[in-house]
């Protein structure tokens, strides 16, 4: 299983959101660091189908499964049987995740379960499994608008993971969880990711780290770094920064593109 | 397709569970069964004094009514109408005191009052015209039959078109038989007001069925998901058409419920020609109510499609609500155009808001289709199934092509 991201860009009026950013991503986690403004959302939301890029094309390598082709063509949001085949693979958590107030837990999961292809019996059994997973099993009859902001957002990991994604793209997951609950989310994303391509993006270090295979770096809308990270080469927040705060990322050697 | 009905039934949940929806819903039951009932309620004033309650009048006139029920209005039963209203007193009919308030209106005129509406609209008559009128049979008929001609023209009918109408016309019985009729009148008269009532609360229920989502943000979770485009967009459009087409059945079910307590459902099988005498087709009284109620779910069933597609082009509830409401108040404004411009005035009639009024369902204008002549009420299922699939496709365009963050 292959995600291919050929020369992806996107532009909005003359920003640059996303430049002609090329990946090829396997089973692993990925760990997306960079600043407010760098792009991650907007290469998420490429990668989702959700925003079509203005050039490039984005596929993804498995038996018969592919939104894009070798032809480079644009991933075309027209639903065909690939591109509902790839959004079957994929779980996906924006960064500013919407709900429905008067929805409990539960429903809400069944109804993304529903979106998902699951069929009424596997649904009712995964979302129960999932509500257990994030701690909101306790709270599963209760309307989302009770929720604190911590519980919206292990909701939306649930949903995220519903249908077992090959595909799991988190943006800001972290955000609103406490310590606890940030140390059980990067255990279960580790897991996750030795049979998945995980990709997460986030502006804090320490969530991606230590579970992260592969660091890539945003900054610009372009890709400044894209490798692995180990203790040898130093600390790695230290490097970020130097990326972002002294503006020296083309200069750098090694990995840095 | 898989989970279309699970799908179906979150949809029309989120539609049924929006607190805005269930006020539309209160308030619209509300109106509608308030204007059907005001005749009902409060007292009976004649030249300002009270005489009796509403309601017991009604059953007066009902008894009257049902007296006359099944005899033809013909020679004898117009004398005897004439001959109520001609022992009413010379300075009553010239409106020094009201007739409805003399004794001998009470006693002689009122139980005929119903053939009296009958032959002063048939005829074409005034009041005062009618109160006077000699009877007679032919010359009402043919007064009918005049204004009918006269109809014709001023709507600048063609010669195909006229002898069409004259073709239906033949089919009628004359003369026609009296029926009570009275739930099926008020029901006709109640169709334009429950329908435009049914339009805007269709409109103010529907428009958050596509931009709800983007405002909300919950549209990146549908759109990144499986089902999230083609199955989606099919389940919105169902539930919303299915919401209008329910909520106007409920309002007319309701409507024709209280009707039944109210004035009682008698006499399904009338001519129409007793309530629209200038209406040359064969139609019973029920169908005409049936016809009206389908015309309003048909116009319901198109704002909703109407309303969900600029739904998901301005992704603003307020913005679809501002537009659609402005359009359907300027109907109500400009309710017809000039039937000198015909074409332009027919189509204005087959406007949403204009095809729940009576006036434009029973229209004498027609339409001919492949060969065929069609009136207005066998034209709107065709115009508006064509106009409906032609907006849902330019929707679903719109749907699946829609991207988040713009």
């Amino acid at each position: 299983m292959e995600l291919m991201i050929d020369r992806v860009s996107k532009q909005y009026g003359s920003k640059i959101a996303v430049d002609r950013i090329s990946l090829r991503l396997h089973k692993g986690v990925y760990g997306l660091l960079g600043a407010n403004g760098a792009g991650k959302t907007t290469l998420m939301r490429l990668l989702c189908g959700i925003l079509k890029p203005d050039s490039g094309s984005i596929s993804m390598n498995e038996a018969g499964v592919s939104t894009g082709g070798a032809s480079a063509t644009p991933m075309d949001i027209s639903v065909d049987v690939s591109e509902e085949e790839y959004r079957a693979l994929l779980g996906y958590l924006p960064q500013d995740f919407g709900y429905y107030p008067d929805f409990t837990g539960m429903k809400f999961l069944l109804y993304m379960a529903a979106l998902k292809g699951l069929d009424k019996g596997s649904a009712q059994k995964k979302a129960s499994e999932l509500l257990k997973l994030v701690g909101l099993s306790e709270v599963c009859k209760k309307k989302i608008k009770t929720y604190s902001g911590g519980m919206k957002q292990r909701l939306g990991i649930a949903q995220a993971l519903l249908g077992d994604p090959k595909l799991l793209i988190l943006d800001e997951p972290t955000a609103g969880l406490d310590p606890k609950e940030r140390v059980r989310f990067r255990e279960l994303i580790a897991e996750i990711g030795k049979e998945n391509i995980v990709l997460l993006s986030t502006h804090i270090v320490s969530d991606i780290e230590h579970i992260a295979d592969t660091i890539l770096m945003m900054k610009d809308g372009q890709l400044i770094y894209q490798g692995k990270w180990d203790e040898e080469q130093g600390d790695l927040e230290e490097f970020y920064l130097k990326q972002f705060e002294e503006d020296q990322g083309n200069e750098e050697s090694g990995n840095v593109i | 397709m898989k989970n279309l009905g699970t799908l179906y039934k979150f949809e029309l949940g989120k539609i049924l569970h929006r607190k805005i929806s269930w006020i539309t819903v209160m308030i619209t039951l509300l109106l509608v069964l308030g204007a059907l009932g005001v005749d009902s309620l409060g007292s009976y004033y004649i030249d300002g004094v009270k005489v009796d309650s509403n309601f017991h009048m009604n059953q007066i006139y009902k008894a009257d009514q049902q007296k006359l029920d099944g005899r033809q209005i013909d020679q004898e039963l117009l004398e005897e109408m004439s001959d109520g209203y001609g022992k009413i007193p010379e300075e009553a009919i010239n409106g020094v005191v009201h007739y409805m308030g003399t004794e001998e209106y009470q006693a002689y005129a009122r139980p005929y009052s119903a053939i009296f509406n009958f032959a002063r609209s048939a005829g074409q008559m005034t009041t005062s015209e009618a109160m006077v009128w000699k009877a007679d049979e032919q010359e009402l008929y043919q007064r009918r039959q005049n204004a009918i001609e006269k109809n014709w023209e001023e709507n600048f009918l063609t010669e195909k078109e006229k002898n069409f109408w004259r073709e239906q016309d033949k089919k009628l019985e004359w003369p026609i038989t009296f029926r009570f009729k009275e739930g099926y009148w008020h029901l006709l008269d109640g169709t334009y007001t429950n329908g435009v009532l049914i339009l805007l609360a269709v409109t103010i229920c529907l428009a958050g069925v596509f931009s709800e989502e983007h405002s909300r943000k919950t549209d990146q979770l549908i759109l990144s998901s499986q089902y999230g485009r083609a199955p989606v967009y099919l389940a919105k459009f169902l539930a919303g058409i299915s919401f209008a087409a329910g909520f106007s059945v409920l309002v007319f079910g309701m409507a024709i419920l209280e009707t039944y307590f109210l004035y009682g459902l008698e006499g399904f099988e009338a001519a129409c020609q007793l309530i629209m005498p200038d209406y040359s087709y064969q139609l019973s009284v029920g169908e005409s109510v049936l016809i009206a109620c389908g015309m309003a779910i048909l116009a319901a069933v198109l704002v909703g499609i109407f309303v969900m597609l600029l739904s998901e082009m301005f992704r603003s509830s307020l913005g679809t609500l501002a537009l659609t409401t402005g359009l359907i108040i300027l109907c109500m404004f400009v309710s017809s155009l000039p039937e000198r411009y015909r074409v332009l005035s027919q189509a204005w009639s087959y406007l949403p808001s204009n095809a729940v009024a009576v006036w434009n369902i029973f229209d004498c204008r027609t339409v001919p289709v492949f060969g065929q002549t069609l009136v207005f009420w066998q034209v709107i299922p065709i115009l508006y199934s064509i106009l409906g699939g032609v907006l849902a496709v330019l929707g679903k365009k719109r749907y699946m092509n829609c991207q988040v963050g713009r």
